[in-house]
């Protein structure tokens, strides 16, 4: 039967499209508001993180470093727990009332991805040739110009982590789960959907929302890759 | 007698707890073709990088025109936009030979269409106005240095620096940058020059210093060598 | 860069930060209650005609939580509901004996079924009590698929077990630890019986191979009940909004749509605060 769930998963996600199915159109919204905001904001924080860890020396660096790698293991769902124990109103930041809200979810999301940024960029700077820097110095850069110029010249690596990022907080289910609570018309996302029509045991319906996943992911990191484009190797 | 434009006093760099140098004084000429000479190792480029004002992690004092220079970011910068440093196997940015050469303009907030033409004359005048649009990974050895040399050059430095050019040059375009680096003297350009070459030592050196293990051997305008 | 890349991050950036504060709920001037229940309420859909009106009605959104029993009266708990809409009569008891919630309404009920393959092995069909049923099914360690999760229906299939004194365990005796739509799926591949609530065994029929073979025991019967969060333990509830709920849900308007809702050409859910001969 399994041919079966796919061609009938496949037709669903035309249908749900073409029909611009209101349920749907408000979930992917929902989807999309939260992964760009998540990854934008765990952008801003990370990548100064990142490059300050490659550039500067202190003790601990190392255990530092293992730490955010194995950080990237993460399961969602434990992350998941963990925040849902400080939000929840029987928590140290109850009285915020974040518990059940999109920010509740933006949180856990910009943890969730914040090691994979950092690591990631860290990895891109890294990644410069140190004789960049003196370069920068002697053409008269100053400290601000000699920041956008490390941006620009490990470009390709950060927006692979942001990419990156995007894709690990766009697919996730474990946080939005725990903390939006999959409140329909509001925290509702695709991939809470998925669970939930999974969980009804209606594969097909659950396999066409992740259909529908994939093609906005897919027609994003097209529309990032054409921007590239000019100077893309 | 030319004027000293730039004194270092008392220079000392450590790295990793061993010295690297240690020197009583160095001078630069005004206008002139100043040799830096020694063996490898002895701390030759560690400090053409300090009296560039690249490396600001030294003990000891560098004069500029009579001034002691502070180590303070207004001034360094000044400064730094008044020199220029070309340094063996060049770092390029991403992007077109042009726009790495239209860098140093660009930081400096030149306008748009005189950056152009800059860009143009300068590229005329090194010959490789064939390369501008090329992108900057995929050219040879020598191109990669005449586009950092028409880099270094586009902002018409007081002082230039520059550390081993012929390495990546084949025969003609060492001959080539000799009579741009002269003509450049003659018009003004302090030049600093890290060598090897015994025909540039011999015949444009108007002063040489000698260094070796991070010590001054020698220094002075008549200075033959035959080793 | 260019010109028209920097506008269009920016317009980006704009759309984010405009969407990020339209998140925070309290820009959107309206009240807001948070009702916890369990999955297979949610997926009745009852919910879906009951609450619209009372949103309208009272100018406020109800946002439906929707967990396992256990997890929705832990929300109420902590006081991340401001209330809950449960069928688990012990649980409900001891959540209102302990202080955690006032006001309790009896809703309505709906049934469990014990469902099995047509071949019925343990020979259970048309027995009238649940407890011998599932005795013979344990005597002949026919296959029984539990969803063995804290849920209602699990709460209510483990008393049946322990009505009858059997401890419920053996290779015959599947645990999925999953809702009940998964469940019966695994039932149906599986060819075992299984205790289910009728409105989700009525969303599933015709992908299911699997009969209804006992129903109608007293014993069967899932009653709902409506709780308020004791704004006396938790006192940033929404007790007034959670109170005009139970009004709504209890009332003439409440009630008659509860009894008026079919799915799947049947009437899944019975009111129990109105006696059906007095609803208008």
């Amino acid at each position: 039967m399994l041919m079966e769930y796919i061609i009938q998963a496949l037709k669903g996600a035309i249908n749900l499209i073409f029909t611009l199915d209101p349920e749907v159109s408000t979930v992917v919204s929902t989807s999309l508001q939260l992964s760009l905001t998540s990854t934008v904001l765990a952008a801003i924080i990370g990548t100064p993180l990142g490059i300050m860890i490659t550039k500067f020396d202190f003790t601990g660096k190392h255990f530092l470093n293992t730490i955010l790698n194995t950080l990237l293991s993460l399961p969602t769902v434990v992350l998941g727990l963990l925040v849902f124990s400080f939000i929840s109103r029987r928590g140290v930041f109850g009285e915020w009332g974040l518990l059940f809200t999109m920010r509740g979810i933006i949180i856990g999301q910009v943890l969730l991805i914040l090691p994979i940024i950092i690591a990631l960029v860290r990895n891109a700077i890294h990644d410069v040739d140190e004789k960049m820097y003196k370069t920068a110095v002697s053409l008269g850069a100053t400290g601000t110009q000699q920041f956008r110029l490390l941006l620009s010249e490990a470009r390709y690596g950060i927006i692979g982590a942001l990419i990156t990022g995007f894709g690990r907080v766009v697919g996730e289910v474990g946080v939005s789960m725990m903390l939006g609570g999959n409140i329909k018309g509001y925290t509702r996302t695709i991939t809470t959907a998925i669970a939930m029509e999974t969980n009804k045991g209606r594969f097909s319906f659950g396999l066409a929302l992740g259909i529908i996943l994939l093609s906005i992911s897919f027609i994003i990191n097209y529309i990032i890759y054409y921007f590239q484009s000019g100077e893309f190797k | 007698m030319k004027n000293i434009i730039l004194e270092a006093n008392n220079i000392k760099k450590r790295y990793d707890k061993e010295a690297v140098l240690d020197l009583d004084n160095i001078k630069i000429f005004e206008s002139a073709f100043n040799f830096l000479i020694g063996p490898n190792g002895s701390g030759k480029t560690t400090l053409l990088n300090i009296l560039s004002l690249v490396d600001t992690d030294f003990k000891g004092e560098v004069i500029y025109k009579g001034q002691p220079v502070k180590k303070v970011n207004f001034d360094l910068l000044d400064l730094r936009r008044n020199f220029s440093v070309i340094w063996q196997n060049p770092y390029l940015f991403k992007g077109s030979v042009a726009s790495n050469i239209a860098l140093p303009l660009k930081l400096r907030n030149v306008k748009e269409d005189e950056i152009a033409s800059r860009v143009e004359n300068i590229a005329k005048k090194l010959e490789i106005t064939n390369l501008l649009n090329k992108k900057s990974d995929e050219l040879s050895g020598g191109e990669r240095q005449k586009t950092s040399i028409a880099r270094s050059l586009i902002t018409n430095p007081e002082i230039l620096f520059i550390d081993e050019p012929n390495i990546s040059l084949d025969y003609q375009s060492t001959q080539y940058f000799n009579d741009l680096f002269l003509r450049l003297t003659s018009e003004g350009t302090t030049i600093l020059l890290i060598t090897h070459d015994l025909y540039q030592i011999n015949n444009f050196a108007e002063y040489i210093t000698i260094l070796n293990d991070g010590k001054v051997v020698k220094s002075g305008s008549d200075i033959e060598l035959d080793y | 860069m260019n010109n028209s890349k920097k506008l269009i991050i920016l317009t980006v950036l704009f759309t984010l930060v405009v969407s990020f504060v339209f998140t925070n709920s309290s820009v959107i001037a309206q009240d807001r209650l948070i009702l916890a229940t369990t999955t297979s309420t949610e997926n009745s859909g009852l919910l879906d005609v009951l609450i619209p009106p009372f949103e309208e009605k009272f100018n406020t959104r109800v946002d439906v939580v929707s967990v396992g029993t256990g997890k929705a009266i832990s929300l109420a708990e902590n006081g991340d509901a401001d209330i809950i809409l449960v069928h688990a009569r012990a649980a409900e008891e001891a959540f209102v004996e302990a202080g955690y919630g006032v006001n309790r309404r009896d809703v309505m009920y709906n049934d469990f079924i014990i469902l099995g393959p047509a071949s019925d092995p343990a020979g259970i069909s048309g027995m009238e009590d649940a407890g011998s049923a599932f005795k013979k099914i344990s005597e002949t360690s026919s296959p029984f698929v539990s969803r063995g999760d804290d849920s209602g229906t699990n709460k209510k299939e483990l008393s049946i077990w322990s009505g009858v004194g059997i401890e419920s365990s053996g290779n015959w005796y599947i645990e999925t630890g999953q809702g009940m739509g998964a469940s019966l799926n695994v039932a149906n591949e599986k060819q075992a019986y299984i205790l289910a609530d009728r409105g989700t065994f009525l969303a599933y029929k015709a992908d299911l191979d699997l009969e209804i073979l006992v129903e109608g025991d007293p014993e069967l019967f899932n009653p709902y009940g409506i709780i308020p969060v004791n704004p006396a333990v938790h006192n940033h509830v929404n007790y007034q909004m959670a109170m005009a709920f139970v009004g709504y849900i209890t009332s003439q308007q409440g009630q008659k749509i509860i009894s008026e809702y079919t799915a799947y050409g049947e009437v899944l859910f019975n009111p129990s605060a109105i006696k059906p001969e007095n609803i208008e």
